[in-house]
């Protein structure tokens, strides 16, 4: 199960899965990424759901496809003319290859947002730094409490005639007058704040962030594969291997005995995607059939 | 040995506002000796330096000013203990619950003051489990602090400082801010806490009759000086005494029975969003002028919604609310008062709504002028709030819990206010808890539910008729 997975190893696990491929121009890569993104939505979305996307991101694939050639006159095997241009094959492979990273990174990220909850990217700031956890703690505690007293506040001020109707100026003059007063306001409970966090001992010992998720095996391997996997990435990247060339003719590289690198690169890459569903189906199966007895 | 030793404690704040001197010692030889495992109970009118008194035995956040005596804690004096044991040993709660919660989830709270304290991740765990067990917050432990109730806030906030294991607890008004069905609830839970850990605890409050039933003893303070120390029983007699004098309520005008309608509403249905459950669900009620209404109900009943319908800050869906004449002038005091409030000291808030200088409403003369709105306390700012909307003669005058952080003298005060709208042909409409303050002032009553409002009784018939509802 994704979501009992600790924070550190889903976000590199799904930054290794998405954004990483996107660095690549590598078709196949990009395919492999759309297809695991999807079946990464089918961990936790309904059948139906992911359904109801899927025509808007056909749009969305279309639309970026076409828009390439359109604009980029290079490659070789025209199909047709437009407006006395070229609209070539080449140039609309690449547009669909965009397109495949588009869709893809935006798939995965969708599953990303799901996953990575609110609690989990605070943890995630602790172990950056215990203080930027404590602000971005009280960050989130203070920004609803702030929206919904200003909105309390305009609302009872209108009321009592301060602002709602008159000229441009005088709204503005209003305006700056009510946030005048829930400035004094939020000044004069932030005392109180400060205060419940001074009495509570902020500041007197080396503060430690309280961590409710730990970290087990099975993330240690995730994160040791994610490494090999972009490890293995960079090199063919800076090796050049793993380019596809589409203009002005499409060469797939690579050739011959670097072919090797890249598709081990593949196989990693799908496997070490896969596997995990894999884990989560038979997890899920086996769930069932406890639960039943 | 004693646990805390007060000797002949003196305070006087430091000055910062040159119009405003205060006058003589906020604390006047101040004298205690509180043992082990107690619970103590401060009490004595708005003003009399029990909130000082509590501030002060928290060095960390005591207020500014010029002190002289000793405060023995525990055999060492207060200003010997270390940062780090004062966080540690002494837990102080303030009133507003809001303002004292950090952090954004309920868990978090909890941890807060241990991360403070640098305790280890293992140990945290065993007391943040402890202290969720204890305060029966499993089922919101993940949640967001913004999404609590006023009453789990409060008890959030004492489960969060009671983590920390403290040795002496600091309550300042800790159920004012409360209704009484949180505020019964928190006592409950400070009492089973108590027997538990048998921790020693001051509580600082003026609704005295919700602790005076846990206190081993009361100590009652006036003008800075301690009067009484004594077990619950005897020191309420003095208390009782320091109290104005009872007035006897004038007896209200006959109404006359076919007055006017100012509000009246039919079939009206109302809910917050699509998926959400009707909070009024065909309700209909007239309301007339020159009558005082009161509205009971628990919590999460409508009664809030209710008024703000009448005000027009929200729109019934279905139905109909109809005012008496075409523009009226409606006044509305919310619960929260603060969101009537635009400058920053008491003196322009009045000047603001229409008084001059000299002419602001007696009531309001005791009221530090020059202090900010914010700093009054909460039944101070409940008048300030009815002193700004005096000038508007309303046709229609809404409450939200008036009587909330009123002790007995404001809220006689209250009374004589409200009594005088009501005479001058205004429409009082009012939700409450305060069973008692009802009575006095509200000429119908009636209990929202289900929502709908009951059919309107006169203020006498409803309290013999109910069994529940009744004094």
């Amino acid at each position: 199960m994704i979501d009992r997975l600790h924070p550190l190893s889903i976000l590199i696990y799904f930054l290794s899965a998405s954004l990483i491929p996107a660095f690549s121009r590598n078709p196949v890569l990009h395919t492999l990424c759309l297809i695991t993104g999807f079946l990464m939505l089918f961990t936790w979305a309904d059948a139906g759901k992911i359904l109801k996307r899927v025509p808007v991101f056909l749009l969305f694939f279309l639309i970026i496809s076409l828009f390439n050639p359109f604009f980029y006159h290079n490659g070789n095997t025209v199909l047709f003319y437009v407006a006395g241009r070229r609209f070539s094959l080449e140039a609309l492979l690449f547009g669909a290859d965009s397109a495949l990273i588009v869709i893809g990174v935006s798939v995965w990220f969708i599953s990303l947002s799901h996953y990575m909850t609110g609690d989990k990217v605070l943890l995630l700031f602790g172990v950056l730094s215990t203080k930027l956890a404590t602000i971005v703690s009280l960050i989130m505690r203070i920004i609803p409490h702030y929206a919904s007293y200003i909105n309390a506040y305009r609302k009872q001020q209108k009321l009592m005639g301060i602002y709602g109707e008159g000229t441009f100026l005088e709204r503005l003059r209003a305006e700056a007058k009510i946030f005048a007063g829930f400035l004094t306001w939020s000044l004069e409970h932030s005392m109180t704040t400060a205060d419940s966090m001074t009495s509570r001992g902020y500041g007197v010992a080396k503060r430690k962030s309280y961590r409710i998720y730990r970290i087990r095996q099975i993330d240690i391997l995730i994160m040791i594969t994610s490494v090999i996997f972009i490890l293995l990435l960079g090199l063919s990247l800076i090796r050049g291997t793993f380019e596809t060339n589409y203009y002005p003719v499409i060469v797939m590289q690579p050739q011959g005995r670097e072919a090797i690198l890249s598709e081990s690169v593949y196989i990693i890459y799908s496997l070490f995607l896969t596997v995990k569903h894999l884990i989560k189906v038979n997890y899920g199966f086996f769930e069932n059939k406890q639960s039943k007895i | 040995m004693d646990f805390l030793k007060i000797n002949n404690l003196k305070f006087k704040y430091a000055s910062y506002d040159e119009s405003y001197i205060p006058e003589g010692n906020v604390l006047d030889d101040v004298s205690l000796n509180i043992n082990e495992g107690e619970i103590i109970t401060l009490c004595g009118p708005t003003g009399c330096g029990k909130s000082t008194l509590l501030k002060l035995l928290k060095k960390e956040i005591a207020p500014q000013g010029m002190q002289s005596g000793d405060i023995i804690f525990c055999g060492k004096n207060l200003s010997e203990l270390s940062p780090l044991e004062q966080a540690k040993d002494i837990a102080l709660l303030f009133q507003n619950p809001e303002d004292q919660i950090v952090t954004d989830k309920v868990w978090h709270e909890i941890a807060f003051g241990l991360e403070n304290l640098g305790i280890k991740n293992a140990e945290m765990e065993n007391r943040i489990a402890e202290i969720i067990a204890f305060f029966r917050l499993e089922s919101i432990s993940k949640s967001d602090t913004a999404t609590l109730s006023g009453g789990q806030k409060q008890l959030l906030v004492l489960a969060s400082l009671l983590a920390m294991s403290p040795k002496l607890l600091l309550l300042d008004e800790p159920i004012s801010a409360l209704d009484p069905e949180n505020a019964e609830s928190f006592i409950s839970t400070l009492k089973r806490l108590h027997k538990q850990l048998g921790i020693t605890i001051i509580i600082a409050e003026h609704k005295v009759s919700y602790v005076a039933p846990i206190s081993d003893k009361m100590a009652v303070m006036d003008k800075g000086r301690i009067v009484c120390f004594d077990t619950p029983n005897n020191a309420m007699n003095v208390y009782e005494r320091l109290l104005p004098p009872i007035v006897p309520v004038e007896s209200k005008m006959p109404k006359p029975a076919d007055s006017e309608p100012a509000v009246s509403i039919k079939n009206a249905y109302f809910r917050y969003s699509k998926k959400e459950k009707d909070v009024l669900e065909n309700l209909s009620a007239d309301f007339k002028k020159g009558t005082c209404y009161s509205i009971f109900g628990c919590n999460a009943a409508g009664k809030s919604t209710l008024l703000n319908l009448i005000s027009g800050l929200l729109k019934v869906q279905e139905g109909k609310i109809s005012w008496g004449v075409k523009k009226p002038k409606i006044a509305y005091i919310p619960q929260n008062v603060e969101l009537m409030f635009l400058s920053d000291t008491v003196r322009g808030e009045l000047i603001n709504s229409g008084y001059s200088k000299d002419n602001i409403p007696d009531y309001t003369k005791d009221l530090n002028l020059s202090s900010s709105p914010f700093d009054l306390s909460g039944g101070e700012k409940q008048l300030l709030a009815l002193a700004k909307i005096s000038l508007l003669t309303p046709d229609i005058l809404l409450l939200d819990e008036p009587s909330k952080g009123m002790d007995t003298n404001l809220e006689r005060i209250m009374f004589r206010e409200l009594n005088r709208f009501t005479e001058n042909g205004t429409c009082t409409i009012m939700s409450t808890h305060d069973l008692h303050f009802a009575r006095t002032v509200a000429d119908m009553c009636s209990i929202m539910s289900m929502g709908k409002l009951t059919g309107f009784l006169d203020t006498e018939a409803f309290f013999k008729s109910n069994k529940l509802y009744s004094i």
